[in-house]
């Protein structure tokens, strides 16, 4: 029985060295815990960075077709009718009398018969964010499966 | 050396604690600062309207009649105002740059209550005053030596749409006009509110930029393309405002049609409303004035109305165009006398005579011989007495008294022939003459061409309301008209294009007889006559000038007609020929 109380402490460490174990072991656990919410803070901030970028955008977005309006409006403005006739009479045209009118017909010429108004250009309402950003992984892994 | 190297673990141990005591400060005092407060009452989440941008309205060849345009709402942050002491500041600019008043600016920000957050100052600012606020804003910002009470922080700006009007007042009885509150009233914009205006959408949007989410895209609202055609509408609306000058006149209507399938191309009437300006409408229309007489005012017609009732004498066979009628200048109806327009007494006629010379006698005498169920029953199948269905809000019926009514007398039937004792508005007239002009078939007028939806236009078709009379009915009717006006020299004749039409001149009733010196004046026509491209209606109310239509109307049918083979591009009838030949 000494004797084997003899083996343990010729092979027990020594206070210190114990000590020393102790702290390095809990300053690896602070260094796996920092990098781990290293980690969290880097992913989160860029999360938070491109959700204000989308943020942003939608804004721009908005802004865009609020300027797409006004520009169609003031082209129509510049374009009005009044506006026409005032720039023509300021150009020196005046208007024709129906004895100056003389009608021409021109082989090949098809005179306008539909409406010549281009559509709109198709808005596009597919989602902006891609499920990849917004799916959890077993999402994926379910969405994967499907046809 | 253990003991000696004590002291700096210990020195270790209490700056590593310091820091974590810092760290747990810090994080204590971010959760607790007043920023931090207020983004927990904030919520999570923002509850936020999207208003769809209202729909635009083209004419038929894409020029834009009513679009948006970006106005501003005004508004501060009172929390930076109460920190930075600038209410003076910034009442003083936006009284300056955006002509609100001083007082009532300031007032609300410094009477806003404490818990109050925000304020609206205005809205509906217009871009160019929210432009120089934006620009004051900044060239204060720039100066370092300014304290913050005369900066401008605070100040925010939200965009929204306002229906904007580029033709002003162009078409506007047709058009109608659009309230701050995106309501339409009269006109296309009242008819297609529902899908003009779109549907708004509420959501929540997230405050942490984290948790971001789509904002989902609002569908705007539908646009619109009009049969108008903004060019022959400018050239009516001068030709009708030269008119009530020239005949003193005290309001007009001028409609133009496509005959085979009832498109306006285009309505004008008096008095018209700068659409910008919609404010000035009791100004304009005074005392319930209609917004577009076209539509909405009835009245005695006068001859025109005998277009339908030689259409239906010729239909029934009750007449064809040989048969003859002595004229003798009166004849008695359910027991009273009635006259021709002069008094005169015009001798033997046949049914082109009637007509050209415009015989109340003659037609009162045709209605007997139409019989009063085959006269009624065929104004009903014109369309007379109900409306027509046009796709504008507003429209009036007109009145049509039929037999077995209370206030129908045997009489009627004889003044109801050449257009007096019923009332009709003038796209009733226009819709049921289209049967004469179109072969017999009547077509609904409609200011419909298509609506474009998420890029995808859809073109109406039109509609085919009715067959009051037969194709050969109609061929006689258009070859009688057109002869009339040439026989009677008429100034509605114009050169090298063959035309139909018909005046109509009746006195106004007051105090229950009849003003000689006060009618209405009216005209129906079309051409040219074998190949229909134009339907016009015009009327006159009240003319100085003269009192007859064939002085005051047809000159400006013959204007009117001469502007639009021009804008139509329509050729001579020789050319049209020879091409056809070819």
């Amino acid at each position: 029985m000494k004797t084997l109380s003899q083996l343990f402490q010729n092979y027990r460490q020594a206070a210190w060295r114990t000590q020393i174990q102790w702290i390095g072991l809990f300053l690896a656990m602070l260094v796996a815990v920092a990098i781990v919410l290293g980690f969290y803070v880097n992913i989160t901030t860029r999360t938070a960075l491109a959700g204000r970028e989308i943020a942003y955008a939608q804004d721009d977005l908005i802004t865009m077709q609020h300027k797409i309006s006004d520009l169609e409006s003031q082209i129509a403005s510049l374009t009005s009718t009044q506006n026409i006739q005032e720039r023509a009479v300021a150009m020196g045209f005046i208007p024709a009398t129906a004895d100056e009118f003389m009608y021409v017909v021109v082989p090949g010429y098809s005179p306008k018969t539909a409406i010549n108004l281009a559509p709109k250009l198709v808005r596009d309402l597919k989602p902006i964010i891609l499920p990849e950003y917004t799916e959890s992984l077993f999402d994926w892994f379910a969405n994967r499966g499907r046809p | 050396m253990i003991n000696s190297s004590r002291w700096r673990y210990q020195v270790i141990q209490y700056f590593l604690g310091a820091i974590c005591i810092l760290i747990i400060g810090k994080i204590f005092f971010y959760q607790t600062s007043p920023e931090a407060e207020a983004f927990r009452e904030g919520g999570d989440l923002n509850l936020t309207t999207l208003y769809p941008s209202r729909g635009e309205i083209y004419d038929r060849n894409g020029n834009l009649l009513a679009g948006n345009k970006t106005v501003y709402e005004v508004g501060v942050d009172l929390n930076t105002v109460r920190l930075d002491n600038n209410a003076e500041a910034l009442s003083l600019a936006l009284s300056v740059n955006a002509g609100l008043d001083f007082a009532k600016v300031y007032s609300s920000i410094t009477m806003a209550g404490a818990d109050q957050n925000y304020v609206v100052l205005a809205d509906n600012v217009q871009a160019a005053a929210v432009d120089k606020i934006k620009a004051y804003k900044l060239e204060l910002a720039k100066k370092s030596e300014a304290s913050a009470s005369t900066k401008l922080e605070g100040l925010s700006f939200k965009a929204h749409y306002q229906r904007f009007y580029p033709e002003n007042s162009l078409a506007s009885n047709v058009i109608g006009f659009v309230t701050l509150d995106n309501n339409g009233y009269f006109g296309i914009e009242q008819e297609y509110n529902n899908i003009l205006a779109g549907i708004p959408s509420i959501i929540w949007i997230p405050v942490n930029p984290t948790r971001v989410e789509e904002i989902p895209q609002v569908k705007p609202g539908t646009t619109l393309i009009l049969t108008l055609d903004r060019e022959i509408q400018s050239a009516m609306e001068t030709i009708l405002d030269k008119t009530l000058k020239e005949s003193g006149s005290e309001s007009g209507t001028i409609i133009v049609m496509d005959p085979k399938n009832g498109e306006i191309l285009a309505m004008t009437s008096t008095p018209r409303l700068n659409l910008n300006d919609y404010s000035s409408y009791s100004q304009v229309f005074p005392d319930s004035t209609p917004y577009n007489r076209a539509i909405s005012q009835a009245y005695e017609p006068g001859s025109v109305l005998k277009v339908l009732t030689l259409s239906t004498a010729l239909d029934t066979g009750a007449v064809t165009p040989s048969t003859g009628f002595m004229d003798t200048g009166v004849i008695v109806v359910g027991g009273v006398a009635l006259n021709n327009w002069d008094r005169g007494a015009w001798g033997q006629q046949d049914m082109l005579g009637c007509v050209q010379h415009s015989l109340n006698v003659c037609f009162a005498w045709i209605a007997t011989q139409i019989g009063a169920d085959n006269f009624y029953g065929y104004m009903k199948k014109f369309g007379l007495g109900h409306t027509t269905g046009i796709d504008l809000a507003g429209e009036g019926t007109g009145r049509l008294k039929l037999p077995g009514d209370s206030d129908w007398y045997p009489v009627d039937l004889g003044t109801n022939a050449f257009g007096q004792g019923l009332s009709v508005t003038p796209i009733q007239m226009i819709m049921a003459a289209s049967a004469i002009a179109n072969n017999g078939k009547m077509v609904q007028p409609h200011l419909l061409y298509a609506t474009v939806e998420e890029g995808v236009q859809q073109n109406r078709h039109y509609a085919v309301v009715g067959n009051p009379i037969s194709s050969q009915t109609a061929q006689t009717m258009n070859e009688m008209l057109a002869t009339s006006l040439e026989k009677e020299a008429s100034l509605a004749t114009l050169p090298n294009y063959r035309v139909a039409g018909k005046t109509g001149t009746a006195q106004i009733p007051i105090f229950g007889r009849y003003d000689p010196s006060l009618t209405n004046a009216s005209f129906i026509g079309w051409g040219p006559v074998d190949d229909p491209k134009f339907m016009v209606y015009i009327w006159l109310e009240k003319p100085k000038s003269s009192t007859w239509s064939s002085e005051v109307t047809a000159p400006v049918f013959k204007e009117v007609a001469e502007k639009l083979v021009v804008l139509m591009g329509i050729a001579p009838d020789h050319i049209r020929h020879q091409l056809a030949g070819q």
